[in-house]
């Protein structure tokens, strides 16, 4: 009865927003902006919601959301342009695609493999949507009876977990990352006792950083100066004829869809790292499972298939700790939750009852934003693929300014444009370093709730840890927590290794 | 990939020993001036309730981390690496006469970043100012050639120094006093002398006087759009109203 009212609500919001020429016009704006973004090498769709956040300030929640999931979905998905036609992937998410995008444009397939891409990406987008939904509620309801402890070894798991899967050299840098990262949420005054932390006299610090100036920051001065800094070299674009979206195809590899959905659904759930975890794994297990896996590098429509599916879908799973939890799935998504906190959501287990539709608003807005990125994928590819031919240097000074407009604009605030390029030039060196940006930005968000809960969870066991070895769910936390810091250390790679050999001893 | 290997874990040994100052010092700075006892705002302490708890575990976790850092860096280079580490960088400091190229296009493009927002931010109409930093970066970066670029970039430098003198010494608001904007005047005045500085240097060539034409119209046009945008459609003040915002406030004014 209440999955059948549930419905209800779903479609009345549905035909709402789709009958709304404002949010319609929003929509395909903000999914177009998105593409666009997506198209350019060196922007990526969490700069690109981080810049779009700025212009949502004066809006509702609502429409603020169908702007910010729409840039997002065509941010994912507007990568994949230039790895097919350029072999630049414009956003991480598409590094994957490049490696049969492209080979099928020299063969004089671009407009196919669009198609394809365009079409698995919206099939990818709409499975994450389903588990978006059903999910959401499910880990809500479980997180209704967490603790102060829970939620402190959740924020402390959310950083651990992001730090482990996104260096890509030693582990350790990606925790680093993270506690840099709670280390900015120090600054200003304590949430509990206001106490001023870190401010070094400035009255401005007293309310802490602004999220989208360390957001905007960490994300976008790295970008630019990497761009600007680096000899960048764009290719030549390779002719786009039409976009033929081939059903068929998509019928042949409906099997490499659903693994590829289920694969993105489940890296997006995991805090901390995104999209582009998800296409290479995908990528990985479509070699694995293909008939003819010698072929892959060389133009295979599973390979575009598989990493596009993965890194869409990878939306919804990321969604889905961001609305139960408060914790970001990916970078785009700590974005997304940095916005809803501006715009008075505070995600987390309390939203489906503080607002009790606000999770069917966003299966609508993913649902739409998928149509509206297909429609302008198939229709409008021809035209926004001329975006590929503006020199980085060009666009980057424009992106510039607008990094500091947004910036200023939250709050008014000269200060957060004099945070947002220190942020920024540490948040380059570190990216040099192998340093990965996104658990500093998770850390960042999560530092409040992780300070509050610890504090607040010692205050009732009057100091005892205790509790945490007590309750079930912050046992499992714990080892989870332990297993992953354990499993980096040299004494247990040893174990693995010897037992390994023992095990080949023995056979 | 054992030199890139080698090469990170130089780095490695430097953020090791930067973490592992910055960890000591989030820990001495907590201790110092957070109280981790008595009463604060009322609210009577006890150790676990301080607002200086978590910095604490904070700085002594980076602390241990950097620590971590510098063991693997050693065990992988031997502790020879920290001595030919500071050697060579100690020879690169004093041996070294011109910027090596990625060094030069960082710190153009941060220098030219910190003068936009620190110096001219505050002082210099938000339209003009947008409009000389991208003036000034599309052309030190879209004609892409080395020597061009460190010319133009030691012109900006220049006249960013003579401003940055004009600001501290106090003439602003002494001349401000007489003339209005006078900021702002020079601003559009550094602005036509960088633009035509740097097209006579690519004069011969049609190709990067075409560049040059490019990256003025796109400094004209960005800042008019972005700017209009959010103080007239979003309703957010830009950073400094001045000469050309009082124009546009005229014009948008009269006509609405």
């Amino acid at each position: 009865m209440i999955g059948i009212e549930r419905l209800d609500t779903f479609f009345t919001i549905l035909i709402g927003m789709g009958t709304q020429p404002t949010s319609l016009l929003l929509l395909f704006g903000a999914t177009l902006l998105g593409i666009i973004f997506g198209a350019l090498p060196g922007l990526t769709a969490t700069l690109g919601i981080a810049l779009l956040t700025t212009l949502t300030y004066g809006m509702g929640p609502a429409p603020a959301m169908v702007a910010l999931l729409g840039i997002y979905v065509g941010g994912v998905y507007g990568g994949s342009y230039s790895s097919i036609l350029i072999n630049i992937p414009g956003t991480p998410a598409a590094a994957a695609t490049a490696l049969e995008g492209y080979p099928l444009a020299c063969r004089g397939e671009a407009g196919r493999a669009i198609g394809a891409t365009t079409t698995a990406s919206c099939i990818g987008t709409l499975i994450g949507m389903l588990f978006m939904v059903t999910m959401t509620p499910i880990v809500s309801a479980f997180a209704l009876q967490f603790t102060s402890f829970e939620f402190f070894l959740l924020a402390f798991f959310g950083i651990i977990i992001s730090g482990t899967l996104s260096s890509s050299d030693l582990v350790i840098k990606g925790w680093i990352s993270g506690f840099l990262g709670l280390f900015l949420a120090c600054m200003g005054r304590d949430p509990l006792q206001a106490f001023p932390r870190f401010t070094f006299g400035f009255p401005q610090l007293e309310s802490g950083l602004d999220v989208v100036a360390v957001i905007i920051g960490a994300f976008g001065i790295p970008q630019i100066i990497q761009v600007l800094g680096g000899t960048f070299c764009a290719g030549e674009a390779r002719q786009l004829t039409k976009v033929l979206p081939s059903f068929k195809l998509m019928v042949q590899n409906s099997g490499n869809i659903v693994r590829s959905s289920l694969i993105g659904v489940g890296i997006g759930s995991v805090p901390g790292i995104g999209e582009d975890v998800a296409a290479w794994m995908s990528y990985g297990a479509a070699k694995n499972a293909s008939k003819q896996p010698e072929k892959f590098g060389t133009g295979v429509y599973e390979g575009v298939i598989a990493t596009e599916t993965a890194n869409n879908s990878c939306i919804g799973g990321a969604i889905i700790p961001l609305l139960s939890l408060g914790i970001p799935g990916s970078p785009p998504a700590a974005m997304l939750l940095g916005a809803l906190m501006l715009h008075g959501v505070t995600p987390g287990p309390m939203l489906s009852i503080e607002h009790p539709n606000f999770i069917l608003e966003v299966t609508a807005i993913l649902f739409l934003a998928s149509i509206a990125m297909w429609i302008i994928g198939i229709v409008l590819a021809r035209q926004v693929v001329k975006v590929l031919r503006l020199p980085p240097q060009i666009f980057m000074p424009i992106v510039v300014v607008l990094c500091i407009i947004g910036s200023y604009g939250l709050g008014l605030n000269l200060f957060n444009l004099y945070v947002m390029l220190p942020v920024g030039i540490v948040a380059y060196f570190m990216t040099e370093m192998k340093y990965p940006i996104a658990p500093l930005v998770i850390g960042y968000i999560l530092g409040p709730m992780a300070d509050e809960n610890l504090r607040r969870a010692l205050m009732i066991s009057h100091g005892s840890f205790l509790p945490m070895f007590t309750r079930p769910v912050c046992l499992l936390l714990l080892a989870v927590i332990l297993l992953t810091i354990l499993s980096q250390m040299g004494l247990f790679r040893w174990l693995r290794q010897r037992r390994h050999a023992n095990r080949q001893g023995t056979e | 990939m054992t030199i890139d290997r080698d090469n990170m874990r130089r780095k490695d040994l430097v953020s090791g020993i930067v973490l592992m100052l910055f960890g000591a010092w989030v820990v001495y700075e907590t201790c110092a001036k957070v109280p981790m006892k008595g009463s604060w705002g009322g609210v009577m302490n006890v150790w676990y309730v301080s607002p200086g708890l978590f910095p604490i575990f904070i700085g002594s976790i980076l602390f241990f981390f950097g620590a971590a850092l510098i063991a693997v860096a050693v065990r992988h280079l031997g502790f020879h690496a920290i001595r030919d580490e500071v050697r060579s960088r100690a020879r690169a400091v004093a041996g070294s006469r011109e910027i090596p190229e990625p060094v030069f296009r960082f710190l153009a493009v941060v220098v030219i970043l910190a003068f936009y927002i620190y110096m001219n931010m505050p002082r210099v109409d938000f339209y003009l100012n947008s409009i000389l930093f991208l003036v000034v970066i599309i052309h030190v970066f879209y004609l892409d050639e080395l020597q061009v670029m460190r010319k133009l970039f030691r012109f900006y430098l220049a006249g960013s120094i003579l401003f940055l003198v004009y600001f501290a010494s106090g003439l602003d608001e002494r001349i401000g006093g007489s003339i209005p904007y006078p900021a702002d005047l020079l601003a559009i005045l550094f602005t036509a002398v960088f633009a035509a500085y740097a097209w006579n240097l690519v004069r011969p060539r049609r190709d990067q006087v075409s560049k040059c034409r490019q990256a003025v119209l796109v400094a004209l046009a960005t800042p008019l759009l972005i700017g209009g945008l959010f103080k007239y459609f979003l309703l957010v003040p830009l950073p400094k109203e001045g000469l050309v915002v009082a124009l546009m406030d005229a014009v948008y004014f009269g006509l609405f």
